[in-house]
Parts: C-alpha cells; structure tokens; sequence
C-alpha cells in the first residue's frame, strides 16, 4: 500500500498544480478579450452582458466540478470570518465616505434604471463572483497553511485582473504611471489581499462578501465620494491592509479554545493608529494638505517672523483677489519668499502685486505674478524651525534674492 | 504576522512617498489654475468633414455633419464646438465611418475636457454599435479608443479623455464607426443622429 500512495499522491499534486494553470489560463484569455480590436469583433451590448457573464458562469462550472478544495480556517469560525468580511466592507465604504466630506461627493456615472441596474448587477456580479471563486481555489490549492508569497501572487494576479485592460494602455508620461499605480493599481492589491486572505480562511463566501459589498455600493448608489486620486491612494491602501492585520490577530485569538488577553491586540491598534500618524505628519510637512508649513531663513520680517519661525501657508485662495497687507509665500527663481502685499497693480494688462519685507527698507525689486504665489501666511509657529535651518545651513541660498 | 506588518510598511512607505509626488505636483496645478491669458477657441473644422460607408453602400445609404445645433442658430462659434451627425436610410449590416476635425485656434494649448454625446435618433440603441476613436497628433495611429458609445461604461471612458492637451495651432482627428447590427430586420430605412459635443478647458503649463 505504502509503495501505491506515492505515485498516486504524485499525480495528485501534480493535477492540482495543472487545475491552478488552466484556471490562470482560462481567467487570462477572459481578461484579454477586454483588448479593443477583439472587444470591438461584436457589439458592446453583446460582449458585456451576454457573453461575459456567461463565460464567469462556465469558469465557476469548472471549478465546481473540480475536487472541491477546502478553506484552511476553522470550521466553527466560519460565520465570524463572514460577518468580519462584511463590517471591513462597510468600513471601507465608510472611510470612503468621510474622504468624501474632505474632497467632494459626486454623482454616479452609472445607469440607475431598474434595468440599467439589472444589467450591471449581471455584468459585475458574475465577475466578483467568478474571482472570487477562482481566487479562493488557486489559494487553497497552493498552500496548506500561511504563505506570504502565495498571498502576494496570487493578489498581484486578481488586482491586475480587476483593473480594465484599456487602463494599462494609455500612459503618457512618469506622473500618469505613478498616478496610476497609486489611484488604482495599489488599492486594487491592498483589496485584493484581504480578499485573498478572506478567501484562505473562509473560502470564496467571505471574499464575495467583501468586494461584492463594495462593488454593489459602488455601481448603485447614485451618489459617490469624488475623491482626489491621493485620497483614493490613502483610503483605498490603508483600509484593506489595516483590515487584513486586525483580521488576522482576531482571527488569532479566536481560533484559541481560551480566550486570552494580551498585548497583541492592541498592539495591532498601536500600529494603524503610528502608520496614520507617521503618514499624516509627513504629507503635511511635504505639502499635501491646503495647509503646509515652511521655515523662515532670513529677518526681512522681523519683527512678526523670525529667522527659525515657522509659518503656516494656505494654498487654496484666490490669487487674484489678493489684499494689501497679506503676507504671501511667493517663488522667485526657485526661492521661496514671504513678504507683505503692499501695492496691487496692473501693468501692461496683467495684474501684479508689489511686495515689501517689514524689515526692509525698500519694496522687492521685482513684481510677484499672481502664479508665483504660493499661498498666503496664516499663522506664525515660533523657532520650531531652528533645527531644519541647521541642516539646511551648509546649502548655498543666494542672498541677493531674499533682500534684507 | 510580522510578514504582515512588513507588508503594512512598505505599502505605508509607498503611500507617504507618493505623496511627496502629488504635493510637488498638485503645486504645480493650483498656481496655473487661476492664470488668465489668451484666448481660447478651439472647434471642429468643417472642412475636414468625411463619411465613409461600407464599400458595398452604392449610395443607399447617406449621410451628412451639420455643425450647429438648435439651439446656437446664427451663433456661428457656439455652433462650431457641436458635430451633428444624420445617416440616412441605414440597412442590417451597413457600417459608416465619419471623420471629424478639431482644432485648436487658441492662442494657448486646451485640454480636452470631455465630450459629450447624445443620441437623437429614435432608434433602438441595441441595434447599433457607435465606436469613437482619437488620433491626437494625426499620425494615424489611434491613441485612445471608447468602444461603445451607447454603454455605461463610455461615461467613465470619455472622463479618461481629460489628460489630452491639444496645443495652439493643432488638430485632433475623431473617427466614429457605426455598425449597423444585421439583426436589424424589418426595420430598413432607418435614421441614426447623434450630436458629439467636445468641452475644452484652458490650462498653463
């Protein structure tokens, strides 16, 4: 007997392995028909709504009729993978939703037509359903107990299958590739882990949970988040991957018979709330925000600003409409200068603001432009700054330009 | 579950990094935002109008541009940013390609904001397929492509059009493809009208 096991278990592995490619192959070849020359071979109306959802449909009905594999997670937690599945879902849409009160809400691009709904519940709901599916077995089949690297590919995979291939066709420069990447390609990942680990634990139920809740508030509420492509970035990466840590140590606990109190779950906490903390600090410091910071390096200010001060500096105003007496943050030849308005001007048809620092004696020498302006100064932080003026003391400012 | 902090982290670092880029970037667009200068008129050229049929059409079935819609009569410019495409007389399997011209007579680059594009025609919208692709150096190459006009998800296509700069002086080359599905019996004689309405936006760089 023991001789017999060896060559079937073989062929067994080596099945698995085979039945994990042909569904990569066939999940590929349906991915690629989104080309527009093979798209294009019939109407959209066809391709879309029939022959999509049906070729889902016989994907999902080669993986049932494959040797069912099952979900490495416990039995007895299963509904409480399930229910977690679902409140990471709303808490994603949630955090989406408070994105929008800082960027904007818009309105739905999508038909919102009880047929129009029908139509994009079949197009989108046999997709999520045919991933998910199909994540869950590749997971499943390839490993048997945590393995990261499976994890990674077997995301990377479902993310690029869930971004539309016509999106990876039209770069036009580093900005868009970056934008790219972190408008969609990142979230899609951070989703797609979750959805992958959701899958490891529970099987496809909990991942079909969690897109498909997305999905579904995505394509029929009427009104969306409008959200800047950082915000997305932030929200879309941050939500899934502090979902998935929380999952795990909960999914940690849990699976023990005792329930013991220690230090990890808050440990998990401690994390998401430094990872926000650490981002938040760094983007504001760097410029995200309407509001940003910038160290004073010299005394034309004096007696309001000194050397070593920081200031804060508002970028969303209207820089035509401008008052004399604003202190504005303006660039001249790659110099960052704050001075006063003291004068508004048009000269040949064009509006221009003369500028003078307190300490000054005499007004700048040349106009501001109102695109030079940075933003205007809202509040004085004192000698906070002191120590990034040390640093920055070796480089060279030319001074001729700051006018004492 | 320190692999999975370790993949917190590198994300987290991408985040922050990317960041950086977006405020070195979005720098750039909120200062050029409230620029003003030149003038902005950018519109289709009529005389680079052309409507090809199948090659089998024998003159069935016909077709015309108008650049003006109702409600700009006698505003020449207004009416001069609206394509309003008729084919006449369609029949099952009929296709037609219609090439339109815009160009940019600014004295300043314009992007590309959008383009709208509304069906006129009483006509079963199953029952064609519109198709628009752009050529934006007029190479003859296609650069961008919305596949079905008529479907949901051209709204998010034609909002993917927004990074397309025409610079002052250039053109930017529209073909639309209509097919007829051969579906389409009983139902010859048909008209198909639809309007195409580009947007533009001024912008510095």
């Amino acid at each position: 007997v023991g001789k017999n096991m060896k060559p079937d278990n073989y062929i067994l592995k080596i099945s698995y392995k085979a039945r994990c490619f042909l569904l990569i192959i066939l999940m590929t070849a349906l991915y690629m028909m989104d080309i527009p020359a093979i798209a294009s071979l019939m109407s959209g109306y066809i391709f879309n709504y029939i022959l999509k959802p049906v070729l889902w449909l016989g994907l999902i009905f080669i993986v049932y009729i494959f040797p069912k594999v099952h979900p490495k997670g416990k039995l007895r937690l299963k509904s409480f993978i399930n229910w977690w599945a679902f409140n990471f879902a709303i808490i994603f849409i949630a955090a989406s939703v408070v994105g929008g009160f800082f960027n904007s809400f818009g309105k739905s691009p999508y038909s919102h037509t009880l047929k129009g709904m029908a139509l994009n519940i079949l197009l989108v709901g046999s997709a999520v359903m045919g991933r998910e599916i199909i994540r869950s077995y590749l997971v499943n089949s390839l490993c048997k107990k945590e393995n990261y690297i499976i994890f990674i590919l077997v995301s990377l995979f479902f993310a690029i299958a869930s971004i539309s291939f016509s999106s990876f066709l039209r770069f036009n420069g580093v900005q868009d590739v970056v934008k790219f990447s972190a408008q969609s390609f990142a979230p899609e990942f951070s989703k797609s882990l979750l959805a992958t680990y959701l899958a490891f634990l529970g099987g496809a139920v909990p991942s079909i949970i969690y897109i498909g809740t997305i999905e579904a508030v995505n394509w029929l509420s009427p009104i969306l988040p409008n959200l800047r492509w950082i915000t997305t970035t932030f929200i879309g990466v941050l939500c899934p991957i502090f979902s998935f840590i929380t999952l795990q140590s909960m999914y940690i606990k849990e699976s023990r018979q005792k329930v013991i109190r220690d230090e990890k779950e808050d440990s998990v906490f401690a994390w998401i709330v430094t990872t926000v903390i650490s981002i938040g600090i760094i983007w504001f410091s760097v410029g995200v925000f309407p509001i940003y910071p910038s160290v004073i390096a010299t005394g034309s200010m004096e007696p309001i600003i000194k050397p070593g001060d920081v200031i804060l500096v508002k970028k969303d105003i209207d820089r035509m409409k401008l008052n004399i007496g604003d202190i504005i943050q303006f660039k001249s030849d790659n110099v960052l200068i704050s001075h006063r308005i003291i004068e508004s001007l048009e000269v040949s048809g064009e509006k221009v603001y003369k500028t003078k620092g307190d300490n000054n004696s005499i007004a700048d020498s040349e106009f501001v432009k109102p695109e030079q302006v940075k933003g205007t100064i809202v509040k004085i932080v004192p000698k906070i700054g002191w120590p990034t003026l040390l640093l920055k003391s070796r480089n060279e400012v030319p001074l001729e330009k700051v006018q004492f | 579950m320190k692999k999975a902090r370790f993949l917190v982290l590198v994300l987290a670092a991408a985040i922050t990094l990317t960041g950086a880029g977006y405020a070195y970037w979005s720098d750039g667009v909120t200062i050029n935002s409230t620029v003003n200068t030149g003038k902005l008129e950018a519109k289709f050229d009529s005389s680079k109008t052309e409507i090809k049929f199948n090659d089998n059409n024998r003159n069935v079935a016909t077709g015309g541009v108008v650049y003006d819609v109702p409600e700009h009569n006698g505003d020449r410019e207004a009416a001069a940013r609206y394509a309003n495409v008729t084919l006449n007389n369609l029949y099952p399997g009929a296709t037609a390609e219609i090439e339109l011209n815009i160009i940019n007579n600014s004295t300043i680059p314009v992007k590309l904001a959008g383009i709208a594009f509304t069906n006129q025609s009483v006509f079963d919208a199953t029952k064609a397929t519109i198709s628009v692709d752009f050529d934006y150096n007029e190479d003859g190459v296609k650069d961008y492509t919305v596949d079905d006009i008529l479907s949901d998800t051209a709204k998010m296509q034609l909002e993917g059009l927004n990074n397309v700069e025409i610079a002052a002086g250039k053109d930017v080359a529209i073909k639309a493809h209509v097919s007829i599905s051969a579906d389409l019996q009983n139902d010859e004689n048909k008209t198909l009208n639809f309007i195409i309405a580009p947007t533009f936006q001024q912008f510095n760089k």
